[in-house]
């Protein structure tokens, strides 16, 4: 049974079994490198050869570095779990909430120095990350200001550069809403690890009480991992985490909009193209295409009902009747028929067809139809695949 | 009694085994090269701009008479439907007789920034279909969609009902407004047109990182210090590799269809309430009058169940089907259950309704 009561750190006992556990790792890791760090360490330290090493793990080094952020975290956190489990609830909430704020990297990767809270802020991934680099250069000066200094944003601008002025205005006001809205986000933060911290310790109550306790490392570790989720679902599904969550994401997109009118100003002064005039191009060429595909679908659907109506009048003169209505008489809306069934009724609606006759009147009338059925396959495939086999009939 | 009881020497021999484990899996790891996906065979039979219509062949010529038309979620890449041999939809409806066509949307940039839903749906979408069945000499095809691409599917079969068949929607997103769906929860006070007036197209780590913060702990943490426990097996760390670049393998969303679907299906609802138009016209579920084959997976905290359910009652439809998979959203295509169950099911159900 491990003394908890001095911690395991503090414990003989577990100083022996530590000084074994680094005399086993040396030696695996010294039959895969030559070089290994030397002298007693915590357990978690024993990764760092491992690091290296991963490192040249050839194609899947990235998933190397990413796997051992995560054991690290786990031989970290299950030895403070330990320690704090004897030390109090207090200890417990404490390593909870260093974990929300502490554990996780923006970017899914290794874990490292950024807390979820400070990486959730990340919401722009590459972009964004220069973004808060320059936030956060910003916040010293803006979080020292008085509030009469604060005030002065609000005054109304005059002269030459008024509009820069007032400008320049609405981005130091939107980078104090986002700092705002940044502390209150990492308060819901905290408290999802304060809450996850509650819900440990109730389960570990309940094990005790049921009698089933947590008897190895990764009971420990994902016992305590299903108590953080518990708490942080619950502040995530909140009202108040929704209202912090869009305040959030809109305070930075108001401040990262703002500032890029800055560049924008530079570059046109610079006469550098800008994102504004290369998005306007992109949405009249959207435009643009669509029109034209909507051109080319009218005016395909135009000419299929003009050839359809054509072959019925060449179909009545044939039988001797009457020729109907004049295939301009019609419109495209009225004739058109839906694709599907438009296909099976050009086939059935078509006149006989005889080859010779055909070649007979070629130059004529129904080269006259030919040609529009030609003229009709940039319509959709369905079209094209009705117009081919009456070419060939032909 | 107390909670934690660990014998010291149990803790050792765990902290030994895992650095075992990492000794072995730095050997496994060099002997690992990049993994591949998409095991099936395929052709190209359509292609317009960057989306692809591919129709995949198997080892016999199938028996169905009618296609399947994977329509995929626009979010993310859509070979998870034939990810690797023994865990593959297609090659499991291929084996049953089934011919399969999908719909690769590609990867969007800049030059897509301005594509909306009615270019997805009423163009690219109308387009793949007039193609599939022009390439398989039929006149109605059936619709398969899956998450996304389901609730585009429902769009598309309202206002394009005569040329599709059968409907077949997975995991799909129905009524976005269920109360366990954290991901409409979070969006519902985006400014979303502050947010695509400002990034253009949504930029794919900020999708990744946005369903990665649903499940933090378990997502960016013990998800890995569970891979250890494989790292000596090459076969399973494979799987795992195969799995984790679909994950983070995120096409960047076109800035101005993500708008329209956030507004309208994250934030107002409208697939379920009424309201929605696409292009002009308005998309009425009450027009789909064709059989409905509805799949989700029970433990899915993308797409809850009770979100897809939602469709039970909300079409004009009276030949509708529903199977709950005992699975997660994405279990429904890579579990042993999920290649037991679910192409079969798929299978039989088209098979009654030629």
């Amino acid at each position: 049974m491990v003394d908890r009561s001095a911690g395991p750190a503090g414990s003989r006992e577990w100083e022996t079994l530590s000084r074994q556990y680094w005399d086993a790792v040396q030696q695996w890791q010294q039959a895969a490198a030559s070089a290994a760090p030397a002298g007693t360490q915590p357990w978690q330290q024993g990764l760092g050869l491992w690091s290296q090493l991963f490192g040249d793990a050839g194609a899947q080094g990235a998933l190397g570095e990413r796997l051992l952020g995560a054991v690290k975290a786990y031989l970290e956190q299950t030895q403070t779990l330990l320690a704090a489990g004897a030390a109090g609830p207090e200890a417990i909430a404490a390593q909870l909430g260093r974990f929300m704020h502490g554990g996780f990297d923006a970017t899914g990767g290794a874990l490292g120095q950024d807390g979820i809270a400070e990486a959730l802020r990340k919401l722009g991934a590459d972009g964004a990350r220069g973004f808060e680099q320059l936030a956060a250069g910003l916040a010293p000066v803006f979080g020292t200001l008085s509030a009469e200094a604060r005030a002065a944003f609000d005054r109304p601008a005059f002269g030459f550069l008024r509009e820069r002025q007032e400008h320049q205005q609405r981005v130091a006001q939107s980078l104090i809403d986002y700092q705002t809205q940044t502390r209150r986000y990492d308060a819901l933060m905290m408290r999802a690890g304060q809450l996850g911290a509650t819900r440990f310790q109730d389960k570990l109550a309940e094990r005790a009480a049921s009698e089933r306790p947590v008897e190895s490392l990764r009971a420990l570790y994902d016992l305590w991992v299903d108590a953080a989720e518990e708490g942080y679902a619950e502040v995530a599904a909140s009202m108040e985490f929704r209202e912090a969550y869009g305040a959030l994401v809109n305070a930075q997109m108001r401040l990262r909009s703002l500032l890029r009118e800055d560049v924008e100003r530079i570059s046109v002064d610079l006469g550098i193209p800008t994102r504004s005039e290369v998005d306007s191009i992109g949405r009249r060429l959207q435009e643009l295409r669509r029109e034209l595909r909507g051109g080319a679908d009218a005016g395909g659907r135009s000419l299929a009902a003009e050839v359809e109506a054509l072959r019925a009048e060449i179909a009545a003169l044939k039988a001797g009747g009457a020729a109907p209505a004049p295939a301009r008489a019609r419109t495209a809306k009225t004739e058109r028929p839906p694709p599907a069934p438009r296909a099976r009724a050009a086939k059935k609606t078509a006149a006989p067809k005889p080859r010779r006759p055909a070649k007979k009147a070629a130059g004529g009338f129904e080269a006259r139809v030919a040609q529009f059925a030609r003229t009709a396959q940039p319509a959709a495939p369905r079209a094209r695949k009705a117009a081919r086999p009456t070419d060939k009939k032909r | 009694m107390e909670p934690i009881k660990i014998d010291p020497a149990k803790a050792l021999d765990e902290a030994l085994n895992l650095q075992r484990k990492l000794a072995e899996g730095f050997r496994t790891l060099r002997e690992v090269e990049d993994v591949d996906f998409g095991v099936t065979d395929k052709e190209a039979v359509y292609r317009e701009d960057k989306l692809v219509v591919y129709r995949f062949k198997g080892d016999r010529k199938p028996t169905a008479k009618r296609p399947i038309l994977i329509v995929y979620a626009l979010v993310n890449r859509p070979y998870m439907v034939d990810l690797q041999d023994d865990r593959s939809l297609v090659r499991n409806l291929l084996a049953l007789g089934e011919d399969v066509y999908l719909i690769d949307w590609g990867y969007p940039d800049g030059a897509d920034r301005w594509l909306n839903l009615d270019d997805y749906i009423n163009g690219y979408i109308d387009r793949s279909v007039e193609a599939v069945a022009a390439h398989a000499g039929v006149d109605r095809v059936n619709l398969l969609g899956i998450c996304q691409g389901g609730a585009f599917s429902l769009c598309y079969a309202a206002l394009h009902p005569e040329k599709v068949r059968n409907l077949i929607t997975m995991v799909t997103p129905v009524d976005f407004h269920t109360p366990d769906n954290l991901l409409s929860h979070w969006t519902r006070q985006l400014d979303v047109d502050l947010f695509v007036d400002t990034l253009g197209n949504v930029p794919a780590d900020l999708m990744n990182w946005c369903y990665l913060t649903l499940k933090p702990m378990r997502l960016f943490q013990q998800k890995y210090v569970g891979l250890v426990d494989i790292l000596d097996d090459k076969a399973e760390l494979e799987n795992f590799l195969r799995m984790e670049k679909w994950i983070f393998d995120s096409p960047d969303q076109a800035g101005e269809a993500f708008r329209e679907f956030i507004r309208d299906f994250f934030q107002g609802n409208k697939l379920l309430r009424g309201g929605l138009t696409i292009g002009g016209r308005a998309v009425d579920l009450r027009m789909i009058d064709h059989p409905i084959l509805n799949i989700f997976a029970e433990q899915d905290h993308l797409v809850p169940p009770a979100a897809s359910r939602a469709l039970d009652g909300a079409t004009g439809s009276e030949d509708y089907t529903q199977l709950a998979f005992k699975g997660g959203h994405i279990g429904i295509y890579v579990s042993g259950r999920a290649q037991r169950e679910v192409p079969p099911t798929i299978h039989d159900w088209l098979a009654a309704r030629p």
